[in-house]
């Protein structure tokens, strides 16, 4: 198996285990599920060091896209927490 | 021939395609299948399923994009063909001395490995940068002639960045970096010994050739590449002593550091 298909199924068997525990724990909130994701996924890059400097490039890119988008589920958080209108 | 041509060109785009196609179709499908989930049950961990699709879709995406166009099987009938111009040209010389790989310090900045004409030297002194030509003199000895060859570590260093890596320390990670991360051909590298002698284990090595005669000078095609990043790492010339296929996927290399020396 090559480092990148090990690399893919890794991730892949990740986000599936996560999403089937999550569910068997009936958890409803999409936030909780899209934070255990980027966690899962940093890791991984961080793991698979031997990755190639432009995949891995390309990589760094996608957890800054990521990590956006969990500043804003963090965000919408604090926002309820804080009973900003329309976030409730 | 035409046939041929393109048989070749589907192979050399199907690798890279297999990991864009693969992108795309994980992208669109979760993202149709997450839309579905929430506004049709509205069930989360379905809808969470479906982001997980994209995220995976935009990963495979990306890393087809580092992939090169050319397929292993069409990389290996290339590279075949030009052991088989190296293997003429020693077989014709009569040549079996083991190759030295030369550091691009004394090749004029670019790898070569030298190929004794007359037995291999217990200490190779190459005393001045060797010039860019198929017939050397590499010391002032009479019988210190040789052949200076591309080899297949040739091609490989010149297409990897080792800025930064100076010292043996770093061998056994810039190795790791070449074989596992750039060129993909095994699992993983492991460097044992200090001194002159090193041995270097190769687990689960992917590149699977039929045995050349070449080999016994060169060495196989993993072993000239572990010589050619070595030598360049140590900045030191570098022999093959023996390589061995083991049991459980472990390809053991020996190489053997000769002395330092001054260009």
């Amino acid at each position: 198996m090559t480092l990148y298909n090990r690399y893919v199924a890794t991730l892949a068997v990740l986000f599936t285990s996560t999403t089937v525990v999550l569910a068997v724990y009936n958890q409803q909130r999409l936030d909780l599920y899209f934070s255990l994701y980027l966690i899962e996924y940093l890791a991984s890059t961080l793991l698979f060091v031997y990755l190639k400097p432009r995949a891995r490039r390309l990589l760094n890119m996608m957890g800054y896209v990521l990590f956006g988008g969990f500043t804003v589920v963090v965000a919408m958080r604090m926002g309820q927490i804080l009973g900003l209108p329309g976030l409730r | 021939m035409a046939a041929w041509a393109t048989s070749l060109g589907v192979q050399m785009t199907n690798s890279r395609n297999r990991y864009l196609l693969l992108g795309i179709s994980l992208m669109l499908g979760g993202a149709l299948f997450a839309i579905a989930a929430y506004a049709v049950i509205g069930y989360m961990p379905l809808v969470a399923l479906g982001v997980a699709s994209v995220i995976l879709g935009a990963i495979s995406f990306f890393l087809g994009r580092t992939v090169p166009g050319v397929s292993v099987e069409a990389g290996q009938a290339l590279f075949e063909a030009g052991l088989d111009n190296i293997a003429s040209l020693v077989e014709e010389l009569g040549l079996r001395s083991r190759a030295i790989y030369l550091p691009t310090s004394l090749t004029n900045g670019v790898p070569r490995a030298l190929i004794p004409l007359h037995g291999n030297p217990a200490s190779p002194t190459v005393g001045q940068r060797l010039e860019q030509r198929l017939i050397v003199r590499f010391g002032p000895g009479p019988e210190d002639r040789g052949i200076l060859v591309a080899t297949p570590g040739s091609a490989v260093l010149a297409s990897l960045d080792l800025k930064g890596v100076s010292t043996d320390t770093d061998l056994e990670g810039a190795l790791s970096a070449a074989i596992v991360g750039g060129l993909d051909l095994a699992n993983r590298v492991t460097v044992l010994g200090t001194d002159e002698n090193r041995t270097v284990e190769i687990f689960r090595p992917t590149l699977k050739l039929r045995h050349h005669p070449v080999y016994q000078v060169l060495g196989s095609p993993l072993a000239s590449i572990v010589a050619t990043l070595t030598a360049e790492i140590v900045g030191r010339p570098v022999s093959i002593v023996a390589e061995e296929a083991g049991k459980r996927g472990r390809h053991t290399v020996q190489i053997r550091l000769y002395d330092e020396v001054k260009a």
